[in-house]
């Protein structure tokens, strides 16, 4: 396995900035900007976000300026939290790693989601992963597929790349 | 394609599609679910005030804000800390020797 994922954050912290365009002081306190992780286009996002917006404005007594930003990748959310020009984001587990080990972030919170353990539903703030192969597969086990065509999904993948490669790390 | 994987955090009629479609030969876990990150310069008051507005998002007549377009699994949200939530994480990282790299 390749050791060193080159690539996959190469998002210049210039690049990152300049793209923010935002000029958010961490120390106003009648600033809010709420950076999410890209799933959908920018623009789709961003309109989705609208109620979200209002929540944190009523939530946060009505004078708050709430401002929802989503930036073009994982690593521009990282450099938005950083840097200072986001005051917080929700991001997945590997980009909040790296902002608590690069930029000194902090994780108050975890997301409880709806998942599945095994064959049993959970409301938990973790879950598990699983290799499969075909039921007629001869492959019993992780020793067996040595050599062998893994499908994984995106490298930047907690639970379908980052848990599955430490667990062929340790077998294979 | 002799082996793939899936995850317990997709919808559940696919996540019972693949399953009843193939084998489990291994498990992995726990897999640190999304998280709420702070900048470091964020700070109180408005930082406690806005981890309790956000805490609220769990209530049922306010959790499809999240799952409209962040989570759609989203049920809530509970008090951690990066060690605790992302423990597993950094084990696995070192397990697999990935490191960020950056470009200037």
């Amino acid at each position: 396995m390749n050791k060193t994922v080159h690539g996959i954050f190469r998002i210049m912290t210039l690049a990152a900035i300049l793209n923010i365009g935002l000029t958010a002081a961490v120390s106003a306190q009648s600033k809010l900007v709420v950076a999410i992780q890209p799933t959908l286009s920018s623009d789709e996002m961003l309109k989705k976000a609208q109620p979200l917006a209002k929540f944190f404005k009523d939530g946060l007594g009505g004078n708050t300026d709430v401002q929802i930003y989503v930036p073009t990748s994982h690593a521009a959310v990282v450099e938005s939290l950083r840097f200072g020009h986001a005051h917080l984001a929700f991001m997945s587990a590997w980009p909040a790693q790296l902002a608590v080990q690069l930029g000194g972030a902090d994780v108050p919170l975890a997301e409880i989601r709806q998942v599945i353990h095994g064959n049993e539903k959970k409301d938990a703030p973790y879950y598990f992963s699983y290799w499969v192969v075909p039921k007629d597969s001869p492959y019993q086990n992780l020793q067996a597929l040595k050599g062998k065509s893994v499908c994984f999904s995106s490298p930047i993948s907690t639970s379908g790349y980052v848990g599955q490669g430490s667990r062929s790390q340790n077998i294979l | 394609m002799d082996a793939s994987i899936i995850a317990g955090d997709v919808p559940e009629k696919l996540y019972h599609e693949v399953l009843g479609a193939t084998r489990v030969i291994e498990q992995q876990g726990p897999i640190p679910s999304h998280a709420v990150v702070f900048s470091k310069e964020f700070k109180d008051p408005p930082r406690s005030r806005t981890i309790q507005t956000i805490t609220q998002l769990g209530a049922p007549e306010h959790r499809n804000l999240m799952r409209s377009f962040i989570s759609s699994l989203f049920v809530g949200f509970k008090p951690t800390t990066a060690a605790e939530h992302l423990g597993a994480l950094n084990n696995y990282l070192k397990l697999v020797g990935l490191k960020f790299t950056e470009r200037l």
